[in-house]
């Protein structure tokens, strides 16, 4: 068996010793070509997960194996692409300029960065924008964040949240995006609460409720006949936190 | 080393564009152009002395101001844009070494302030020249000590920005700053052993040479001598030297050596302090 691109072994993460584990005990592994959803409710610990697999914080204890050493160090992040939710860039530059600095950043050479951005901003649909970055709608800053985290043709892509702000149509994208990369080897880790879109494009998918992962498998053993992934993410988030159901007292 | 260039660049173009700094650079400027003339214009400079006094007083505390400010608005945004707005999820992603990074940074930063301080600190000399050039060497060694100075102010903001809101971190190196200057003002005062209790003297100087200190060109003193050339006859060439004497002195090279080890440190300081942060 190929070494997996990410692993995850007993990955712990407390923020401050006063507070309970935002991540405890969660492992798991992806292999090329595998597209993985992490789910889970509000505060379930995913980003943090991601965030440790992106090098962007440390584990209190574990591991994290990205292609087969730390992602704490910077050149084991250079097969990395990464779309954080909610993203956020140099608010002063317009696109094409974010794209030149990220493009830097990965390493690739000029003469690449000219053929590449051209095409990453085609398909990110704002080849035509010319404002800088703080007068893009948070849909654009979306598209930016995928065409940065493709632009370094990544070996692993990690999307949090990508379709949060985008139309139907940057969905359907996304979608599109996923299954190419896929075809060619490349393995994507998605985190998202569209449980229609993650059944649609995940291998298999884990569920994280209170830091733990509670399930995992291939959308096939996950779902059984008749039910939809919805339902079952549901089911089980409603069994491990009680009380969830109905409106504020205030409101009856 | 072309990841921090590049980190460079970029942030140098963000600086340009959001044009805080362009402004408050053109009115300083204005300012000091104003400064040269009003001497000329205004009515009560009988001599040149009141002239000169007049132009190396405003300048010294015109060009301090602008720099400071500068330093401020530069050093409250240049890391803190980045970690406040979720910028730096991307960008630490990225096969970029935090290292690199702080030294982007810190060469823009530094870089930019530098570049203000030598057109404000010329803009100051040729004024001076212009007036007579009595007293361009001090106002030369002023500007570099000024360019220096907040350098540190805007390492040290820098590195607070990385832990704290970038408010709350100007707050503190404003009172930082105002602190310090006290004690370089009881540290002259002990140097002239005008303190002369050996514990004061001791808390003092351990104190001076335990903060990064300013430094200081002899421009104060030569504008306390010329506020006394037109002195009234009851001040007396003792009470004029005493004055003097309670006036913060040039800076030794010790001094200066100290400056440099403390750049280094904070320098340090700030690349921990951007690697270790969790964003």
């Amino acid at each position: 068996m190929p070494e997996p691109v990410v692993e995850v072994v007993e990955l712990r993460k407390r923020y401050r010793p006063r507070d309970p584990p935002a991540v405890d005990g969660v492992s798991f592994s992806l292999q090329a070509g595998q597209v993985f959803g992490l789910l889970g409710p509000n505060g379930a610990g995913k980003s943090s997960v991601v965030k440790m697999i992106a090098g962007l914080s440390r584990p209190t204890s574990g591991e994290v194996r990205l292609f087969g050493a730390s992602p704490l160090a910077a050149g084991t992040r250079k097969g990395l692409g990464f779309a954080p939710e909610a993203p956020n860039f140099p608010k002063y530059l317009t696109a094409p300029e974010v794209l030149n600095y990220f493009g830097t950043l990965i390493g690739l050479a000029a003469e690449e960065r000219r053929t590449r951005i051209p095409e990453a901003l085609e398909w990110a649909t704002l080849a035509a924008e010319r404002r800088q970055v703080r007068h893009f709608s948070k849909g654009m800053r979306q598209r930016l964040a995928l065409a940065q985290a493709i632009l370094g043709r990544p070996r692993l892509l990690i999307l949090d949240e990508p379709s949060a702000d985008l139309d139907p149509l940057g969905r359907r994208d996304v979608r599109t995006m996923i299954s190419g990369l896929k075809a060619q080897g490349v393995a994507v880790l998605l985190n998202s609460h569209l449980l229609s879109e993650v059944e649609r494009v995940c291998d298999s998918v884990a569920i994280m409720v209170g830091g733990r992962l509670l399930k995992e498998g291939t959308v096939d053993q996950l779902v059984p006949e008749g039910k939809t992934l919805e339902e079952v993410f549901v089911a089980l988030v409603e069994a491990t936190t009680p009380g969830r159901a109905g409106l504020p007292a205030f409101m009856s | 080393m072309s990841k921090a260039l590049a980190v460079s660049r970029y942030s140098l173009l963000e600086l340009w564009r959001r044009r805080i700094l362009l402004v408050l650079v053109l009115v300083a400027v204005g300012l000091i152009a104003g400064t040269g003339l009003t001497p000329h214009l205004a009515p009560g400079f009988r001599s040149d002395d009141d002239r000169t006094y007049f132009i190396l007083d405003t300048l010294s505390r015109l060009v301090g101001l602008a720099a400071s400010l500068c330093a401020y608005a530069v050093g409250m945004t240049i890391i803190n844009h980045d970690l406040d707005s979720g910028t730096a999820v991307a960008l630490f992603a990225k096969p970029v070494s935090r290292a690199g990074y702080a030294l982007g940074k810190l060469v823009t930063a530094g870089g930019v302030l530098v570049a203000i301080a030598a057109l404000l600190g010329g803009g100051a000399v040729l004024l001076v020249a212009l007036n007579g050039g009595g007293h361009v060497e001090p106002v030369f060694w002023f500007a570099a000590a000024t360019a220096a100075n907040i350098v540190l102010l805007l390492i040290l903001l820098m590195i607070l920005t990385v832990y704290i809101n970038n408010i709350v971190a100007a707050v503190i190196v404003f009172a930082f700053n105002y602190v310090d200057g006290v004690v370089v003002s009881a540290y002259t005062l002990v140097q002239e052993n005008l303190i002369t209790s050996p514990p004061l003297q001791w808390i003092v100087k351990s104190l001076y040479w335990g903060l990064p200190h300013p430094l200081y060109s002899d421009l104060q003193r030569d504008i306390v001598r010329l506020q006394f050339r037109n002195a009234p006859a009851f001040i007396t060439p003792a009470m004029k030297q005493s004055t003097i004497d309670h006036t913060v002195a040039a800076s030794s090279t010790a001094d200066v050596a100290f400056w440099l080890a403390y750049l280094a440190v904070l320098c340090g300081l700030l690349v921990l302090a951007v690697r270790r942060k969790q964003v």
